[in-house]
């Protein structure tokens, strides 16, 4: 599956300009109450004086501090435990659907496709068969609510293809070609128009695949 | 490879044990995604397994410490974050200065955007198994995205560096060691931390730091394993710049596990850390004894 979205990517499939998962946390990182030098056990707080210089590279942010990180606390700045949720761990439902409108809008196209292969299948029409049936035993109250999530998700599907839709017209990426999106012809991190889904985006020799590694073959050490 | 005898020690009979393991999890996607690593470079294939075997052996160490039994499914994300590390090191160190140049920065848009080019079945391979690890753990994890990209900068920093080789022989001798040292210990320090984040949900800060630590001790051991081959290919190295390496390491690798033994609480996962790095650290002392003598070469595969 993963090499699958990479390739639609290739393709020109799928909008390699818009972000699919980002792991980097450099910058919240650097912004964290607290820093832990992992080289000497030390907790401090972000901008404390006494991180030795060879620390820095290696600091890891820190939101939150409990009864053991106490015991690690620069004596120099003396940290002292917040309320602070990590960026990565605070809980807000509308991230979630958040979440779940961009999956669909970067990948509804893939999805439906899949939808309707899996539709035709033998394990799809089973499903089809079971979900009729468990259909046919709810009382009128339950499949009102079956009715409503059904309703509500489509309603869903359809608010993010508008929004998607009016982002593309909004920044001209129906028509216009990439260089006319921002007028300078680059995206600073991509996030926000896309062009057209079917449009590929790769050149002929980033699309390559199967060659080999180019360059002087070293003798292996690791082992 | 011998067969674990019941006089051999734990540390050994623990190889055994997650050799068979790595070989059950890894082979079936060489076969799928590489299978030339398998038929036609089997040199590279068993140091893949034993790196991995390897890899097992510390993170048995690393979750027990942190405070999480060793369960099958964690032995399985060890043995690939082995596969992964086998293949992320090749493609720095084996293709020279520009492909190791284009790994990284292919790496660092995995990291910002999520998008890979694998262009080579080796590349789909360290995809495949990148993206398998990356399903097994919350990689939006605070701890573990951390770790992730600062062993990505301490790459990028190592790479930099033998690029920079004129200006970096400029500085004064005692930085030149100064950031050798810290390059070498946040290779190995973020890899060992970014192992035990996919391992175990949270690393207790009170042992990060040991994890840490024993993580450098291993590069240094390591750098002198590989001290001549290093040498050879113009890498330059903590250990093979300084005066009497095998002096060195024993200083850092005596003080590390007398650390490690008074600052970590006692139990298993303590004593297989403390008894692997021994272990390591006798078996390279060998190898770089036998390289040097030209008994053996740099590619031999190693316990």
């Amino acid at each position: 599956m993963a090499i699958a979205i990479q390739r639609s990517r290739v393709q020109g499939r799928l909008n390699g300009d818009q972000p699919l998962i980002r792991i980097d946390a450099q910058r919240e990182a650097a912004q964290a109450p607290f820093q832990f030098d992992p080289v000497r056990g030390r907790l401090h707080r972000r901008d404390c004086h006494a991180i030795p210089s060879d620390a820095r590279s290696a600091l890891f942010g820190r939101w939150t501090m409990d009864a053991h990180d106490v015991l690690l606390a620069c004596p120099f700045c003396r940290p002292v435990p917040q309320g602070t949720r990590p960026e990565g761990e605070r809980i807000e439902s509308v991230e979630f659907l958040y979440g779940v409108a961009s999956i669909l809008g970067q990948f509804g196209t893939l999805l439906r496709e899949r939808g309707k292969e899996f539709r035709n299948s033998d394990e799809g029409r089973q499903l089809e068969q079971q979900v009729d049936r468990f259909y046919a035993q709810l009382d009128a109250q339950q499949r009102h609510v079956v009715d409503l999530v059904l309703t509500s998700l489509d309603q869903l599907v359809t608010a993010v293809q508008e929004c998607d839709r009016h982002l593309q017209t909004a920044n001209g990426t129906g028509e216009g070609s990439q260089s006319d999106m921002n007028g300078k012809g680059a995206r600073s991190g991509g996030q926000t128009a896309k062009p057209p889904v079917s449009r590929p985006r790769r050149s002929s020799r980033q699309a390559k695949t199967g060659a080999q590694v180019n360059g002087r073959r070293q003798a292996r050490k690791r082992s | 490879m011998p067969a674990a005898t019941s006089t051999s020690s734990p540390i050994e009979r623990l190889y055994h044990r997650y050799r068979r393991g790595t070989v059950e999890t890894l082979h079936p996607l060489v076969l799928a995604h590489y299978p030339a690593l398998y038929r036609t470079h089997q040199d590279e294939y068993r140091k893949m397994m034993e790196l991995s075997a390897k890899m097992t052996v510390v993170g048995h160490a690393c979750a027990e410490i942190s405070g999480y039994a060793y369960d099958e499914r964690r032995q399985m994300i060890a043995h690939l974050f082995g596969g992964c590390c086998f293949l992320a090191d090749s493609f720095i160190d084996d293709f020279g200065m520009a492909a190791a140049e284009a790994y990284l920065g292919r790496l660092e848009r995995l990291l910002t955007d999520g998008w890979f080019d694998a262009r080579t079945p080796r590349e789909e391979l360290f995809y495949v198994i990148i993206a398998r690890l990356f399903a097994e753990r919350n990689v939006l994890n605070v701890d573990l995205r951390q770790a992730i990209l600062l062993l990505l900068r301490a790459q990028q920093r190592d790479v930099r560096l033998r690029g920079e080789l004129r200006s970096f022989r400029r500085t004064s001798r005692r930085r030149q060691l100064g950031l050798l040292r810290e390059i070498a210990r946040n290779r190995s320090g973020h890899a060992i931390l970014v192992l035990t984040g996919f391992l175990v949900p949270r690393i207790p800060s009170v042992v990060l730091r040991y994890i840490f630590l024993a993580g450098s001790i291993i590069m240094h051991i390591d750098d002198h394993g590989d001290h001549y081959s290093d040498l050879h290919y113009r890498r330059v190295t903590y250990m093979n710049q300084v005066s009497c390496p095998a002096k060195t390491l024993g200083r850092i690798v005596r003080s590390g596990i007398r650390e490690l033994l008074t600052g970590l609480p006692e139990g298993n996962g303590r004593n297989i850390l403390v008894e692997f790095l021994t272990k390591y650290y006798v078996t390279r002392l060998k190898k770089h004894r036998a390289v040097k003598a030209q008994r053996a070469v740099a590619w031999a595969v190693y316990e």
